[in-house]
């Protein structure tokens, strides 16, 4: 299943999720937009499936603590833009 | 001295795995210090797609278009878009990281800056457009992707020399967010070239760019050595020409 969003600035921001029963259990973000280093972008993945973001009070605020925290840095797309895209993600 | 001058390596055109792979040899080597900083300048044979590292290939690709025409595929290591290289001259910058503006979008405006410099020497007027594009009249003339690994900065990008519209949108798709998201209605018609803005000669472009890319900076014209070579053979077999890593997202 995909969900996606066209960013302020003109990048696509993109998320496929796998379910197992009603269990998200992977979760790929996609798009034309820049990370850095950009290996960081799986651990990012991981890290919003084992805190299982889309469920927390302020997807934005983890987002942007796990960059800041692995001094990891989004260009064309903000934490808002993928809380946007996880808020309410169902199986 | 090799810490701070410019190695220029001349024009010169390989496949697009070959072509990725140099990029990352460089950049090894230059991290070893076996190599200073470098500029590289190269052309695509044949001509290639390269997508950035977090697109899904094959909605931006049509793989069957390439098939047809003859057009390598290739994913870079460099996020950013979808980029049909055909006549143009693509450029690589090369460096310690500590050699180019700390702030990544900074670093996009710098570059981008000796683009539109190289584009006055040959009598067009550019403008650096955030991200990382270059625009001359309000379309798209340039676009870079930046990199910055262990201490390394790589930033590669293309300068369009002249346009086959129906051949470039026969090998790119566009999403339809993209579609939905642009004033103008054909996305043919957000790009252009240099040929198309003035009927200049490659040979000036050529020259612009070197003269653009060494501008205040010390420089020599070098070469690449046999270990660059060898890695980057090794490089495209392993990675760039793999279809594991290609089809990777």
């Amino acid at each position: 299943m995909e969900r996606r969003v066209r960013v302020a600035g003109g990048k696509t921001l993109a998320l496929d999720f796998e379910c197992q029963g009603e269990q998200v259990v992977r979760i790929r973000i996609s798009g034309d937009f820049f990370f850095y280093p950009e290996e960081g972008l799986e651990r990012l993945e991981s890290f919003l499936i084992e805190e299982n973001a889309w469920k927390a009070d302020d997807p934005e605020g983890i987002i942007a603590k796990f960059l800041l925290e692995n001094r990891f840095q989004a260009v064309g797309f903000g934490p808002s833009d993928l809380a946007y895209l996880l808020r309410g993600l169902r199986c | 001295m090799l810490r701070k001058r410019w190695r220029v390596l001349r024009y010169e055109t390989a496949g697009a795995a070959y072509n990725m792979a140099l990029d990352e040899a460089i950049a090894e080597a230059v991290a070893f210090r076996v190599a200073g900083p470098t500029i590289r300048f190269y052309g695509w044979d044949p001509a290639a797609v390269s997508v950035g590292r977090f697109q899904k290939l094959e909605e931006v690709v049509d793989l069957e278009g390439c098939r047809r025409l003859g057009v390598d595929v290739v994913r870079r290591s460099t996020g950013g878009g979808a980029v049909f290289h055909d006549q143009e001259m693509t450029y690589s910058v090369i460096c310690p990281e500590d050699m180019m503006p700390a702030d990544i979008n900074e670093a996009y405006r710098e570059i981008g800056g000796w683009i539109v410099n190289a584009l006055k020497l040959i009598g067009i007027e550019g403008t650096f457009e955030p991200i990382n594009d270059v625009l001359v009249k309000g379309k798209k003339i340039s676009g870079s992707a930046q990199s910055r690994r262990q201490g390394m900065f790589v930033q590669h990008g293309t300068l369009i020399y002249d346009l086959d519209r129906v051949k470039m949108f026969s090998v790119l798709k566009v999403p339809r967010d993209k579609l939905d998201s642009h004033s103008i209605g054909d996305p043919a018609e957000r790009v252009t070239s240099v040929r198309e803005q003035r009927k200049v000669p490659w040979e000036y472009v050529e020259a612009a760019m070197a003269n653009a890319f060494i501008m205040n900076r010390e420089w020599y014209a070098g070469d690449l050595t046999s270990d660059e070579l060898a890695r980057a053979e090794l490089i495209a077999r392993m990675r760039y020409g793999n279809d594991e890593w290609t089809f990777e997202r």
